[in-house]
């Protein structure tokens, strides 16, 4: 008896270690790439870290700008309609809601009296100036891999701007996670704690682009499915995930859910601007991305990016292949409509004007439907928060603008223009409810960050 | 400082709400005076009728042909010129903002006048209340102010023509006849056209206008009958008609930026930014006079064209000083409103009988708690005016409700005299009470001062929604007692509603005299308890009664129910009941419970009332006196599982008076009925710290095509008393209807709009 | 310099690229028909027609219309069915205070354009887009189908 209790431990113990084993090798976003790193110091490529060519010789807090936008803190660190980098952005999890905190340079609530030292702990360990730790909403366990001196311009572009007085808010979380102190342990499991590592079997135009893409842009954050431990699962690296109620799409190679079939000019283009014609336009948090980011970028680091991107692995998820024919000109044509035909009439009033029967619009290739991603993913997720939330963006190829209606129009009625946009002129009609659309305007109630009457 | 100027303003706009809600008793409306009869023979008479047009072009079609000085048409007087090719044109002296008074107003003349109709020509009056008296359009008075008024103006241009052709033919004047334009002595067998008399009649004395025997409605040819609007041809087309659409040789365009939230003061701008943008001509900070009805303090960016304007307005950052803004928030207010509801306040406003004895001894009685929503006009031209400061005269050209309280205002604003202003009324895209108010006439004129060109000030559709006068929202504790008879014996009261300066309810937020007449019992109580409010409130489409007979007349079918009597059955008495009035014994007022009767009867009759409708449909009535009109509406629908509404049927039953242009009456009558079912069903402006939520139409829901009832059918009834207007009384029943037919269909009780809130839509 | 071809007519308008073709038609080129409500496609009174599809022109900018004709409601009653609607408008007395008819009349040519015989659900369909604030739908709904019988 004992000794089958014994072995009943033994089994346990070594499935749990080999399951945080697993877990474990999972925290590696870049070990896909196989080849050997090496220490940056002894790395003899390109520089692959700092700011391209042409900001080199800026002063420290110009290449602290560029980085800064290429680490994208502001979206997370600046309210809906507040002051910049002055922090109180909502982070709706499942077990609370974390809030962001001032990283403005006011030395009572924001990072004014950080040391050096101390900044780089919060950047790459998730330890604050007091010592707590840091929430991994916080991306640290990316930022890790970003070198001091980066870091430290960033620190140093920070310091420069209008300090901001705008106290944390508290945190609202459930026990057991409002104890900081069980961070150690993520900690220990998941931040790696180490500086980027070039790979010498990749070409420093790769390593560019994975040093933007892991240390700096955490792509990883909300395009890599999490595990129970909520931390970033890489078995599934850039497969696609939901985060904070909007679906972050697959941007592996894969041809059918991925980016396979998007050309590199696609690529390119949505990463710069945001919008790539036929795949349709950044909303919600990548909106922001694109917005406050990825378009600060110079051409070669966006190119860099997209190399990187293409030498991830495929990988597939549930999405269908996106429809790319326009959908019939007439309204009767084309898939049936909803069985009360609610969707449709509520598409005919608000929506038909701009984005057509057909899904190609007559009036601008942001608002075409056809092809795009959103609309062909049955789960509806996107499109429903785009109706709920809008798009305002501003981009270098004109303004991208769409009503927000989560205000003017019932959870019912947005489900049912979602299902109809989905089923009309995506591959395969989503059946989300007033229910659904409820819970995803509770998930992402901070994305509109349109301030009122601006 | 700025609170006395919030009471101010308030003030200014409640007065002017009193105003136009008051309709003259039957035979006491606006005569004709001196000056408006003063004889304008030839050309001397462009000056007067139309004000003086210094170079403007901005409607050269309208303008051509009549302020030709040597134009040959006759002036009979202020509203009537002749041609001598038998063409007439009328002038109408009031706004049309869509309630077709441009038409009406010229087939009342045109029948005392006895015109041809189809040479009738129809043109705006230029602005000038010292001839033509009141000016406005609110309230739905427009109709019964100047109804004696216009009479006579036809009948005395005729009694002018008339007695010509006698004189020329020596009979008595009493044996000539007039139809279409055309006297005829039959006896004689002579006739001629009023074009070829009207030289020598321009020149005949001017009629006493009391000696002037108007028409008896069975003589009346023209009144009546269905018109097509005398604008329609411009309208369909797409001629220039609306404010918006003025064009000035070398105008160019404002933007005005206002404090987001009502009373913030411009502290600085990114100046120097604006004015380097693509387009941008100039760009200032305005002080203002910190009068909501006149102007904020904001800032003026001037531009080449509409769009460089609106793009420098995307890149405006002001740093606003909030120290006086609003921080109002409907949330609060809803939210403490439910809470002292229940206190009902010592001192009451009404106080008949002794309601605690009724209730105490009732056989039954009925508590509920009703409110509704802040709600924005929005209608679909923006506040806009184009305005002109040059040689030393405001030449502007509004679209507004209200030019002629306007005028001084801009004067005053402008700092010049009233004679220096020259106001152009032009068509309105869309009043519903928004453009009461001056304001953005008045910051026209405070730009156009900066600007050595004309200025066309434009808002944004978010600035229409940031800075309206909003409908207040309101909160109702009610409590009723019903005796043993099964009749309403007792009406508690306790309203919530809001005030500007700390005494008095905020303009647009007290109890209407309405409902003062309209709900009688025995015993009533009425008490009112204000909550302080900044944010800007006024007239709004049938002001005050558009969401309190909504109130009431859900709480009357409450207590119909608990009497265990019919619902009309239980209506006509109430309103048949003798009780003390509580009306001010000064006012004379139209209110009959007979009307009364007669539309709720005509509605149940219409609708099929007590008939057997199949299970989850219901029929709901509501009646009203609102705005001098009786008026009766139903709803039938039915509901399904999901709360969605489907209506089968609207009946509007309408007593105000004769009816004029029936084609108009009736597209009041079905428009203000899918006004009210848009308002009821959606229509909700939120407050947060002050500032406005809702920005444009997307987050406002105004009922589209796919949802509108198919068929809404208006009856009336008509009779010889005076006709009143038919702008606002369609309004306020239909929700209270509405919501008693959901009750009939589903038992559920609506308590609160809009109804979307409560999970309800209308069916596709 | 841009050149777009208007009711038939071809015009050179000096103006950036981004303009919405509702305000150069609106400032630049007198054509005031075309009226501003929303700004945002809420609500229709900017409609014209763009290759003789319905379009609102404060969302179309002037660098997209292309070699595209335009026709505004200053030249749509030049078209057989836009004059049959303007008269069946004017027939049924569908304006109440009109600012939105231009663009319900912009629609309603386009629907008939497309569908001789349209049904409610067509209606609906194409009218959706166009608000009108004064409520005038019950008459539109009559004026389309008198215009289309008489079409028929
Ligand atoms: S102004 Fe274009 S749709 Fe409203
Ligand atoms: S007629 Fe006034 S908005 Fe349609």
């Amino acid at each position: 008896m004992k000794k089958i209790i014994g072995i009943v431990v033994a089994v346990i113990v070594v499935v749990a270690l080999g399951f945080a084993g697993w877990l474990y090798l999972g925290r590696d976003p870049m070990s896909f790439a196989g080849g050997s790193t090496v220490a940056l110091a002894d790395y003899h490529g390109a520089d692959v870290t700092g700011v391209p060519a042409q900001l080199a010789s800026a002063d420290l807090v110009k290449r602290g700008e560029y980085l800064t936008h290429a680490a994208d803190c502001q979206a997370c660190h600046t309210a809906p309609g507040g002051a910049p980098f002055a922090g109180g952005f909502a982070f709706n999890m499942p077990f609370g809601t974390i809030y962001s905190t001032n990283i403005t340079p006011d030395k009572q609530t924001g990072i004014g009296k950080y040391t050096d030292t101390q900044f780089l702990a919060a950047v790459h360990k998730g330890i604050r100036a007091d010592g707590a730790k840091l929430y991994p909403a916080m991306p640290y366990s990316s930022y890790t891999y970003m070198t001091d001196a980066d870091a430290l311009a960033i620190k140093a572009y920070l310091f420069t701007l209008a300090p901001v007085n705008a106290p944390a808010r508290q945190n609202q979380l459930s026990w057991p996670f409002s104890q900081r102190s069980l961070l150690a342990l993520w900690n220990v499991m998941f931040n790696p704690d180490e500086r980027f590592r070039p790979n010498t079997s990749e070409s420093p135009q790769w390593n560019r682009g994975a040093y933007l893409a892991e240390a700096m842009g955490h792509c990883g954050d909300c395009h890599t499915p999490r595990n129970l431990a909520f931390a970033l699962d890489n078995h599934g690296k850039f497969a696609g995930t939901l985060t904070a109620g909007w679906r972050a799409y697959n941007i592996t190679g894969d041809n059918v859910s991925g980016l396979g079939d998007w050309s590199d000019e696609d690529l390119t283009s949505y990463l710069s601007t945001g919008h790539a014609n036929g795949h349709g336009g950044a909303a919600g948090p990548m909106g922001e991305a694109a917005d406050d980011s990825l378009s600060y970028l110079v051409p070669d680091d966006t190119r860099a990016l997209a190399t990187y991107l293409r030498s991830i692995p495929a990988h597939a998820s549930d999405l269908p292949r996106t429809v790319t024919t326009a959908a019939p000109a007439s309204y009767r044509e084309g898939v049936a409509a909803d069985a009360n035909s609610r969707g449709e009439k509520i598409f005919a009033g608000a929506c038909a004007s701009c984005h057509d029967w057909t899904g190609v619009s007559p009036v601008t290739g942001f608002a075409t439907l056809t092809g795009v991603r959103a609309v062909n993913d049955p789960s509806a997720t996107n499109v429903a928060q785009t109706v709920i939330n809008g798009v305002n963006r501003k981009t270098t190829d004109g303004r991208i603008f769409m009503p927000a209606f989560g205000a003017g129009y019932s959870d019912d009625d947005i489900a049912a223009v979602a299902n109809y946009v989905t089923a009309r002129f995506g591959a395969k009609g989503a059946d989300l409810t007033g229910k659904d659309v409820s819970a995803l305007r509770q998930q992402a109630a901070q994305q509109s960050k349109e301030a009122p009457n601006g | 400082m700025a609170d006395t100027q919030f009471a101010q303003s308030d003030a200014y706009l409640s007065a002017l709400i009193r105003e136009v809600r008051s309709v003259p008793p039957a035979g006491v409306s606006l005569t004709m005076g001196r000056r408006t009869f003063f004889k304008l023979a030839g050309a001397s008479a462009a000056g007067l009728v139309l004000g003086f047009r210094l170079g403007g072009t901005a409607f050269a079609a309208e303008t051509a042909n009549v302020d030709e000085p040597d134009g040959k048409d006759q002036a009979m007087n202020a509203f009537i010129r002749i041609a001598p090719d038998n063409t007439i044109t009328i002038y109408s002296k009031c706004p049309e903002i869509g309630q077709g008074i441009k038409t009406s107003f010229g087939v009342i003349i045109a029948d005392e006048l006895d015109a041809d109709w189809n040479h009738v020509v129809m043109e705006q009056a230029d602005i000038n209340p010292k001839v033509y008296g009141s000016q406005g359009a609110g309230g739905s008075t427009s109709i019964p102010h100047a109804w004696d008024q216009l009479r006579q103006a036809g009948a005395g241009a005729k009694a002018m023509l008339v007695a010509v052709a006698a004189g020329q033919w020596a009979v008595d004047s009493s044996q000539i006849t007039a139809r279409d334009s055309v006297l005829t002595h039959a006896a004689s067998g002579r006739s001629a056209t009023y074009g070829s008399l009207a030289v020598a009649a321009a020149k005949m004395p001017v009629p006493d206008p009391k000696s002037l025997k108007l028409k008896s409605r069975a003589d009346y040819r023209l009144i009546g009958k269905r018109y097509r609007g005398v604008d329609d041809p411009k309208v369909v087309s797409g001629q220039p008609l609306f404010g918006i659409d003025v064009q000035l040789p070398g105008m160019v365009y404002a933007t005005y930026t206002k404090c987001p939230a009502a009373g913030g003061k411009v502290r600085s701008f990114n100046a120097n930014e604006i004015k380097a943008l693509h387009g941008v001509l100039d760009a200032f900070a305005v002080d203002g006079t910190g009068m909501m009805v006149e102007v904020m303090p904001g800032v003026a960016i001037i531009a080449r064209d509409t769009w460089s304007a609106f793009q420098a307005k995307d890149k405006l950052q002001v740093d606003w000083d909030l120290s006086e803004a609003s921080r109002d928030s409907t949330s609060q207010f809803s939210a403490e409103a439910r809470k002292q509801a229940a206190n009902f306040p010592q001192k009451p406003d009404d106080n008949i009988g002794d309601v605690d004895k009724s209730f105490a001894n009732a056989a039954k009685t009925v508590e509920a708690y009703y409110e509704y929503p802040f709600a924005a006009h929005v209608p679909l031209e923006p506040m806009n005016t184009t305005a002109h400061w040059h040689d030393g005269v405001m030449e502007m050209w509004v679209p507004t409700q209200q030019p002629d309280r306007g005028l001084p205002i801009v004067a005053k604003v402008a700092g010049i005299a009233p004679e220096k202003v020259v106001m152009h009324q032009t068509r309105v895209g869309g009043g519903f009470g928004r453009r009461l108010v001056n304001d953005y006439a008045c910051e026209a004129a405070a730009i156009a001062k900066r600007v050595k060109d004309p200025v066309k000030l434009q808002w944004t559709r978010e600035d229409d929604f940031a800075h309206d006068f909003y409908r207040p929202a309101g909160y109702h504790q009610f409590k009723g007692a019903i005796d043993k008879g099964g009749r309403l014996d007792a009406w508690q009261e306790h309203f919530i509603t809001f005030t500007a300066d700390g005494k008095k309810e905020a303009s647009g937020a007290n109890l209407t005299d309405n409902l003062r007449y309209s709900i009688k019992a025995p015993n009533l109580r009425r008490a009112k308890t204000m909550f302080p409010l900044r944010i800007p409130t006024g007239a709004w489409r049938a002001p005050g009664d558009n969401a309190q007979v909504f109130a009431a007349q859900s709480f009357m079918h409450e207590l119909s129910l608990a009497s265990g009597r019919d619902h009309v059955e239980f209506l006509l008495d109430a309103v048949n009941r003798d009780v003390p009035e509580l009306v001010p014994k000064d006012r004379t007022v139209n209110f009959s419970p007979s009307r009364a009767t007669g539309v709720i009867k005509m509605c149940a009759d219409k609708a099929g009332w007590g008939k057997t409708l199949p299970k989850g449909s219901g029929l709901g009535l509501a009646w009203c006196y609102s705005h001098a009109g009786h008026v009766a509406q139903a709803v039938e629908l039915s509901v399904d599982a999901n709360k969605r509404i489907k209506i089968a049927r609207i009946l509007v039953v309408l007593d105000v008076g004769p009816i004029i242009d029936m084609a108009g009456s009736q597209a009041q009558a079905q428009g203000a009925s899918t006004d009210a079912l848009s308002t009821a069903m959606g229509l909700k402006i939120n407050i947060e710290n002050g500032l406005i939520q809702e920005q444009n139409y997307n987050a406002y829901p105004i009922l589209r095509m796919p949802f509108a009832p198919m068929t809404i059918d208006p009856y009336f009834i008509q009779s010889d008393n005076p006709p009143t207007g038919m702008g606002e009384p369609a309004f306020p029943a239909l929700a209270p209807a509405l919501g008693n037919a959901i009750f009939a269909a589903t038992g559920e009780r609506v308590r609160q709009l809009p109804l979307r809130d409560l999970g309800y839509s209308l069916a596709v | 310099m841009l050149t777009l071809t208007i009711n038939g007519q071809s015009r050179d308008v000096d103006v950036p690229e981004d303009m919405p073709l509702l305000w150069v038609l609106r400032d630049h080129l007198s054509l005031v028909g075309t009226k501003y409500g929303c700004g945002i496609a809420q609500c229709g009174v900017c409609t014209v027609h763009v290759a003789g599809k319905p379009v609102r022109s404060c969302q179309l900018t002037v660098g997209d219309v292309g070699t595209r004709a335009i026709v505004t409601i200053e030249g749509i009653g030049s078209t057989p069915n836009g004059a049959k609607v303007q008269k069946a408008w004017m027939e049924a007395a569908v304006p109440q205070c009109g600012y939105c008819q231009a663009g319900q009349i912009m629609s309603a040519t386009a629907l008939l354009d497309a569908n001789p015989q349209p049904d409610d659900a067509d209606i609906d369909a194409a009218m959706a887009g166009n608000l009108c604030r004064c409520g005038t739908y019950i008459r539109i709904r009559r004026a389309i189908k008198n215009a289309a019988a008489k079409s028929a």
